[in-house]
């Protein structure tokens, strides 16, 4: 199931400031419920730090 | 979401059968099938859960001794000489999600039939979306694809809020439901996605991030790295000790409810025990009481028996005595010496003159005349009073004896009563069933509640130790980034692990906040569709749902009835939780529960089965009944309400349906 408006919302409220760890998390969010390599993905998510 | 076709073919007890639960105009969406025991009632349910996850999730020893490919089918392939057979299991699902209106999901077992054995080979699964905008149902072949399909409309994680067997609603609130409970509620509130996004990131932090910034850092680093890494395992063992106390403290929750549950069958039991033991103390001190009795009065006429002993000769002593006083033969006190001392001295003794004749004469006879002495009369005399007394002490002989009778008379008649109240006490309490195990509850919940307290006590102290290592920590990291900042190498990892703990802190923000916010929701949610729900509208005040998902229910007086509750009313409980789940959760999913009333009393049913056809108005409610289940009560409210109607029929191991 894709990320509920709930959880979208907190994420949104919390990185009004932060647009790309909004995105982000979202990303790494979905990618658990989408069963990915987690490892891989912080790696990518890091890589732009 | 609501199931519009399910199709049965070689499973277990089922042949072919097809369920169609066709929504009829005008009648509340509520699906009747009704099953001998052995038709297959949980095994539609099983096929259902298997079709859906590959799960025969209500499977218990009876249906597990059923052969899961049909024994008719394979009689039939034996004698056709054909090796291979198939069981499927095929539904349909109307969806509430507009662009993927319907779905088909059919799951495919294959097995080898051989003249002595059954093996099976192959599970398949044929999962199609009717999707509207390009009206066509497009067929998903990637595994992957098609569990996540079917995920997205039928969640795993919820699917025991949708499929239920009846005795699952009464045992809802137990301890070993709770877990699967609080799991299923993460999943659908995504708290388990925070949760393994926070794990990647930490892990990510721990395994990856610290060994490079160690490679490249410092003395100082290294040391304050050092002094983290211990904190953050002071921090892990309090941690675990902490959800250690937290299950305990669950554990003992659930007890206290067990225990209540036994209590409740008779909560004046100990009340009756210490009545009861109060009548034993009161017997004994009345038994008491009449034995010292009876010694004083075995005393008493001892006494009285010597006095009556001696009562003739003491009787006629007196009249004797007394008769020869009256008549003025005891003489006052003479002292005759005296008078024979005058006689010779012819002088008078007081005065000292010359005794005349006349007064010589009269001594003389008064002497003549003594014939007892005046000592003796005097004494005789005395003793009339003490005889006196003695006969008035006999006198009151029958007054004290009766005062004596009449007081153990009574003591007999209060023991009498006692006794007679102790029989029927010791009846009452003989009467009891499960009069040890009440007994034990009792006992055992008190010592619960003190280790509760304990239990407590722990988790406040942990918490505290917590509190002061994460300001340790706080402080170390704060050291760490001034070290690491003037480190130039470093710069670009720090940059890494400050984003990465900020992640971190925004989804611990966002868990935390969810999950008391979903607990919240639930609790209001849970207490407002029981209000609508229950039959006893002034009883309850308020639903109490803690951290650990434990469940109080209040009634107005602020006392815990979830144990005294009665099976209806737990069911009910149950019933608006899940409801509550669904509504809180997003996931309006129709409700399949296999023999609803098993464990409802025959004076709630009607309640229990009129909430059902309620809620049945806004949702698919698949319910399965046995004929004794389906009693007149529940008949007469079902009857032309329910949409479809089916009967499961048995014959030769094989079932049918008749729909009627």
């Amino acid at each position: 199931m894709a990320l509920t408006r709930n959880i979208i919302t907190k994420i949104d409220e919390r990185t009004k400031e932060h647009p790309q760890m909004r995105k982000d998390l979202k990303r790494l969010l979905n990618s658990c419920e989408e069963g990915r390599q987690l490892k891989r993905v912080v790696e990518d998510i890091l890589k732009k730090i | 979401m609501r199931i519009e076709k399910l199709e049965i073919k070689n499973y277990r007890q089922y042949r072919n059968v097809t369920f169609d639960f066709a929504k009829k105009d005008g009648k509340p969406d509520i699906h009747v099938v009704l099953g001998r025991n052995g038709t297959g009632k949980t095994n539609m349910l099983n096929a259902i859960t298997w079709c859906l996850y590959e799960e025969e999730s209500h499977l218990g020893d009876k249906n597990a001794s059923i052969s899961e490919l049909n024994t008719e089918a394979i009689s039939e392939a034996r004698k056709n000489g054909q090796n291979t057979v198939s069981l499927s299991v095929a539904m349909t699902i109307a969806t509430d999600d507009m662009a993927r209106p319907k779905l088909r999901i059919r799951r495919i077992a294959d097995f080898n039939v051989k003249p002595r054995s059954v093996q099976p080979t192959e599970v398949r699964i044929e999962v199609q979306e009717y999707l509207s905008d390009g009206k066509n149902w497009n067929a998903y072949t990637a595994q992957d694809l098609q569990q996540s399909t079917i995920s997205r409309h039928i969640p795993h994680e919820i699917n025991e809020y949708i499929f239920f067997d009846g005795e699952q609603l009464e045992k809802y609130f137990q301890g070993a439901n709770r877990e699967k409970l609080q799991n299923g509620i993460n999943s659908l509130t995504q708290v388990n996605l925070i949760n393994r996004a926070f794990t990647a990131l930490e892990d990510y932090r721990k395994r990856d991030l610290t060994p490079k910034i160690k490679e490249v850092g410092d003395d100082v680093i290294d040391r304050i790295q050092d002094e983290i890494q211990q904190q953050e395992m002071l921090k892990a063992a309090e941690l675990a000790d902490l959800e250690e106390y937290k299950k305990q403290k669950a554990s003992i929750g659930a007890d206290i409810i067990k225990y209540d549950e036994i209590i409740s069958t008779n909560e004046k039991l100990e009340e009756q025990k210490n009545t009861y033991a109060q009548l034993e103390a009161k017997y004994d001190a009345l038994d008491g009481q009449l034995v010292k009795l009876n010694k004083e009065l075995m005393l008493f006429v001892r006494e009285q028996y010597t006095l009556f002993g001696m009562y003739s000769a003491f009787s006629s002593y007196y009249k004797y005595v007394k008769a020869e006083a009256d008549k003025g033969n005891l003489p006052p006190h003479f002292d005759k010496s005296m008078l024979l001392k005058m006689m010779n001295s012819s002088k008078c003794g007081v005065c000292g003159q010359t005794l005349t004749t006349e007064a010589y004469d009269y001594i003389q006879r008064v002497i003549d005349k003594m014939s007892v002495s005046s000592e003796v009369a005097v004494q005789l005399q005395q003793s009339l009073p003490v005889m006196r007394a003695n006969f008035d002490e006999m006198n009151k002989f029958p007054v004290k004896l009766k005062s004596y009778q009449d007081e153990r008379r009574r003591l007999e008649q209060e023991i009498k009563v006692c006794d007679q109240e102790l029989t029927n006490y010791q009846l009452i309490l003989n009467s009891i069933p499960g009069k040890e195990a009440i007994l034990d509850a009792i006992h055992k919940k008190k010592d619960a509640a003190e280790l509760l307290s304990t239990t407590e006590q722990g988790i406040g102290a942990c918490n505290e130790r917590i509190k002061k290592i994460d300001e340790k920590l706080e402080q170390l990291n704060e050291n760490l980034k001034t070290q690491m900042r003037k480190n130039e190498k470093m710069s670009g990892l720090l940059a890494q692990r400050e984003y990465v703990d900020n992640c971190k802190a925004i989804l611990t923000e966002i868990k935390n906040e969810t999950v008391v916010e979903t607990r919240n929701r639930i609790q209001e949610e849970t207490f407002k569709i029981f209000q609508d729900l229950i039959w006893k509208k002034d009883t309850f005040s308020r639903i109490e749902i803690g951290e650990d998902y434990t469940f109080k229910l209040f009634d107005k007086y602020e006392n815990q009835t979830l144990g005294s509750c009665s099976a209806a009313e737990r069911a009910l409980l149950a019933l608006s939780f899940t409801l509550a789940l669904q509504d809180v959760s997003g996931h309006s999913s129709l409700l399949y529960i296999d023999t609803p009333i098993g464990r409802v009393d025959t004076e709630n049913r009607a309640n229990f089965m009129n909430n059902l056809l309620d809620v049945a108005r806004n949702k698919q409610v698949i319910l399965t009944f046995t004929p004794t289940e389906f009693d007149h009560t529940v008949s007469n409210i079902l009857t032309g309400n329910t949409s479809t109607f089916g009967e499961l029929l048995s014959e030769e191991g094989v079932t049918t349906l008749k729909v009627s």
